[in-house]
């Protein structure tokens, strides 16, 4: 136990003195080793190209690369607009399309901070009409951003998986109802808000016909018809999740190419955008591949698991306390470097403790997407910040979001009394 | 030389390899998408898309590494160092550059070794292919290798100003970029692709 | 204890793992009455896969390393001898394969490898799980098989299928989806895995070879041992090698009992059904073995080892019969 707290402290003092997470992450390894059996730098060669060789994790480029090309090519604005005509009744009114795009969006997007600033810029629309309440509109785009990674695609799914060897075409499928769900409790959250503070907006102008607003709808197709390539393609037995990846490319070469948005100049703007962000997440996961290499050989995990037995907590509470354990976590840590620290030990101990790892792996998913919008390190609160026509106080954004961190918190309490929200669909598909 | 001249080729070299990266996976993604079709309607598989795949992902990132640093997109937490002054953040932001070369040195140095014990004992892989693990392997290793030296050069540059107490000139090149500017970054970029839209036809 | 040795097993998420390996090394203080102890590990464990074994051994993170042989077949050729697929078809052939393949493999691995080899098992032999009704290897025709290596790969093709790589952990899900229509491996892992869901026939044929593992110490660390201490472990190491072998031919009839619902099954009960090797298959087998595997096997080999042909000629050649 002393020397998980040693790790601990040293993992979060390399953290706090401004230390690249994948520095922090790979000298807390080496310390962990030198402690013990002093055999990591004869191995370090190996692990790394073990990691970065892995055909797995091929699609975290490909996923990341989907979600620029779609983003570019053009579709985000009409989806927006085919959807909002016909959710704008709800007491809400057009927060409702921003979750709904949003979750929409993430069905082909790997990513929160993409999510949030594509739906973002096309909902701007939203802010500066009078009789909506601003701090709603900034809470359900930072909130409905983090849509991005529990609907699948989602790069942080994959890198879970790799970390736990859990299919990624089970997370993908186990993320579907869960993303769903919680997408139906922010809207709920918007609902019950917008009849306590009042809804008085009514400056959406006159509905088109209905003729129109169906025409409309073709506005949905290029995302719907990406994410079916991708889905389809897995659950047709056609491609693997990897494969998959590679698919829905193809898929939006195709959209980009007629929405002629499709150029070189296009392609290498998102070829910039998609291999940085790959180095940056693979820079992290080679360390965290390190760091797990060392922690299993001193024992660390076992012992973990050990003590928390011991401690006879039912598993009910000991998932509680790991709620709390990653909220508070979450309020200063990055979300992916959160997970790629602590899943190698806390995977172990929740199936010990009979949780089935595709729930867990769903269940962390969310805790991620609490710590995205959590203040002061939550990236998709400074996203919307920054996207207000007049801008204000950030304390704005906090206070908007509030009500959906209500909303997952609500959300993972549901989860932990039905685990079936996340298992069921995979037993359907897989049995 | 000056810093400026070879920071800016620096970038473009980085650049390009994101670039040519790029292209890579296009072209992987219609291999692979070729092989799904073929496989399901011709029961015709192409040997190792998944071993070539691998490579790839390990040349890429490598290759990808250095461009993510030029950018700042690599991950650092500044909850605590913001709250020093210049000096001290200037100082945080050394260290921090010190040791992600320490490690990157590290690294490549292994990397390196790993290349050399491969081709000295004929390595090749267990597969079909019979890759000689050594070419792959040397790709990786230098990107990494290229990662390290534009490391070096930034730590080199950042010890001359710190020597000279330029702590602005520091924090302005290697400091986190304050979230505004990060995420002005990330909203220009959104306009810059919803700017390419169609325009409405309803 | 007098030594404490570092110990890296194969994967830990089976039976030869958990109830054989584990509690040998953890035992070994006390059977050894103090002369050894072991902090032991396996592969799966601290994250490798299996292919860098080799390294790991020369590395010296590790005293004793376990691997099978067919992950690092392309960097030990010579050691791949022991595991063609399509030698052996049952235990009693692979003994011998074994038993006369042994001072090769020795010999190799302590000139190129810095090796010592401790035991040998198989883990045991890679059959196939096919989705599709089969009552012969002739139904093999067209289906696709996802194998691991270029021999079995070879043998695949010969029999008329697609030979298909997918990365390990897709296996079962595609087996589901049907992405492909065979893949190969033991019947208990196929039995602990599942596999056995997502497929109908079961074909003893051993496509992938018999799983050969090996234990092989560092020469650094086994020269530092006294000789009471060498003797001691070597027998602790051929105990320990007796058991595996029990357990893989054990583990093999029950997960074939296991997978095709018959009783009694140590596993979970699956409804596959049994498709028997014929003699005609058999003999298809070693005719594709001949002509074909052997010869793309000799050509790795002859590059790492002048002397491969004759060595397998007058070691496995002569105890199973194969002469070309
Ligand atoms: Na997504
Ligand atoms: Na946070």
């Amino acid at each position: 136990m002393a020397m998980g707290l040693l790790f601990t402290g040293a993992i979060m003092v390399f953290l706090m003195a401004g230390l690249h997470v994948a520095t922090a992450i790979f000298f807390t390894a080496y310390l962990a080793d030198w402690l013990d059996m002093g055999v990591l730098p004869s191995m370090v060669g190996n692990l790394t190209w073990n990691t970065m060789n892995e055909f797995l994790l091929v699609a975290i480029p490909l996923f990341i690369l989907l979600g620029e090309l779609l983003s570019r090519s053009g579709v985000a604005e009409l989806m927006y607009k085919g959807l909002s005509v016909w959710l704008r009744w709800l007491p809400g009114g057009l927060l409702h399309t921003n979750i709904v795009a949003s979750a929409l969006f993430a069905a082909t997007s790997g990513s929160t901070v993409a999510t949030a600033a594509t739906i973002g810029t096309v909902a701007q629309p939203t802010m500066a009409k009078l009789g909506y309440n601003e701090r709603m509109v900034l809470g359900s785009i930072a909130a409905g951003g983090t849509l991005g990674i529990l609907i699948p695609p989602s790069i942080n799914m994959i890198v879970y998986g790799a970390l736990t060897d859990v299919s990624v075409g089970r997370l993908f499928i186990a993320g579907i109802i869960p993303g769903l769900a919680l997408a139906i409790t922010m809207s709920a959250i918007i609902v019950v808000v917008s009849l306590i503070w009042g809804d008085n907006h009514r400056e959406d102008g006159p509905l088109p016909s209905l003729v129109l607003r169906l025409r409309m709808l073709v506005g949905l197709l290029p995302v719907l018809f990406v994410f079916a390539m991708v889905m389809g393609s897995i659950y047709a037995g056609l491609a693997t999740p990897t494969e998959a990846a590679a698919v829905g490319i193809v898929g939006a070469l195709m959209i980009a190419a007629s929405n002629r948005t499709l150029t070189v100049a296009m392609l290498h703007e998102a070829f910039l955008s998609s291999v940085r962000t790959t180095a940056m997440v693979m820079l992290v996961l080679t360390t965290a591949f390190v760091l797990n290499f060392s922690l299993s050989l001193t024992g660390l995990p076992q012992q973990l698991s050990e003590y928390i037995r011991d401690l006879n907590w039912s598993a009910t509470t000991t998932i509680w306390v790991l709620v709390l354990f990653y909220l508070l976590l979450g309020i200063f840590i990055e979300a992916m470097a959160m997970m790629v620290t602590t899943v190698g030990i806390v995977t172990p101990l929740v199936v010990s403790l009979g949780f089935d790892p595709v729930w867990f792996g769903i269940f962390i998913t969310v805790m991620m997407e609490l710590a995205i919008i959590s203040p002061p390190v939550g990236l998709n609160l400074y996203v919307v910040q920054n996207l207000r026509p007049i801008k204000g106080s950030i304390n704005d954004v906090f206070i908007g979001v509030l009500p959906f961190v209500v909303a997952m918190l609500i959300f993972v309490a549901l989860l932990i009394e039905f685990p079936g929200i996340a298992l069921w669909l995979p037993n359907q598909v897989f049995n | 030389m000056s810093f400026q001249n070879t920071e800016a080729r620096i970038r473009t070299i980085s650049d390009w390899l994101c670039i040519a990266g790029g292209w890579g996976l296009v072209g992987l993604s219609i291999w692979i998408v070729v092989n799904v079709l073929l496989r399901k309607f011709a029961s015709f598989s192409f040997q190792g898309v998944d071993e070539y795949g691998g490579y790839f992902l390990a040349i890429v990132s490598a290759a990808g590494f250095a461009k993510a640093a030029l950018d700042k997109a690599h991950v650092r937490i500044d909850v605590v160092t913001r709250l020093f002054p210049l000096a001290g953040r200037a100082i945080f932001d050394v260290v921090a550059l010190g040791l992600l070369f320490a490690m990157m040195w590290i690294i490549a140095s292994k990397a390196v070794l790993l290349t050399y014990e491969s081709w000295s004992m004929g390595a090749l892989t267990p597969s079909v292919l019979r890759t000689p693990l050594w070419i792959p392997q040397s790709i990786w290793a230098l990107a990494l290798v290229w990662f390290t030296f534009v490391l070096a050069f930034l730590l080199v540059w950042a010890f001359g100003r710190l020597l000279r107490a330029d702590f602005a000139g520091i924090e302005d090149k290697l400091g986190q970029d304050d979230i505004e500017t990060e995420v002005a970054a990330e909203i220009a970029d959104a306009r810059a692709r919803l700017a390419t839209s169609p325009k409405e036809t309803v | 204890a007098e030594v404490n040795m570092r110990v890296l097993g194969w994967y830990g998420n089976q039976k030869q793992s958990t109830d054989v390996e584990r509690p040998f090394w953890k035992n070994l203080d006390a059977t050894t009455k103090g002369q050894f102890s072991a902090n032991f590990r396996t592969v799966d464990e601290i994250g490798l896969k299996g292919f860098e074994s080799l390294r790991t051994l020369q590395s010296g993170a590790f005293d004793v390393v376990s691997f099978q042989i067919s992950f690092v077949g392309g960097e030990a050729p010579v050691l791949m001898g022991v595991d063609i697929p399509g030698v052996a078809f049952d235990f009693d052939e692979q003994r011998k394969v074994v038993d006369a393949y042994r001072p090769v493999m020795e010999a190799n691995l302590s000139e190129k490898f810095g090796g010592k080899l401790l035991a040998v098992w198989p883990f045991p032999f890679q059959i196939l799980f096919c989705k599709n009704a089969m009552t012969s290897l002739d139904d093999l025709k067209g289906q696709k098989v996802r194998v691991a290596g270029n021999l079995s790969s070879e043998l695949v093709k010969q029999l008329g299928g697609a030979a298909v790589t997918l990365a390990g952990p897709e296996v079962y899900q595609a087996l589901m989806q049907g992405v492909v229509d065979c893949g190969v491996t033991g019947s208990q892992y196929g039995n602990s895995n599942g596999w056995y869901e997502v497929t109908k026939s079961l074909d003893t044929a051993p496509i992938g070879g018999a799983g050969v593992v090996l234990h092989v110490a560092r020469k650094g660390f086994w020269e530092k041992l006294t000789p009471a201490q060498q003797a001691t472990l070597t027998a602790q190491m051929k105990e320990l090698e007796t058991k595996l072998w029990a357990m893989a031919v054990d583990g093999h009839e029950d997960g074939i009992r296991c997978n095709t619902g018959e009783k009694p099954c140590d596993g979970k009960v699956g409804k596959m059904s049994l498709v028997k090797l014929t003699d005609a298959d058999k003999t298809r087998i070693q005719t594709i073995l001949k002509d074909n595997v052997i010869p793309i096997w000799l050509k790795d080999c002859e590059a790492a080892s002048p002397t491969c042909k004759a060595d397998w000629a007058k070691t496995v050649g002569a105890a199973v019969g194969i002469k070309f």
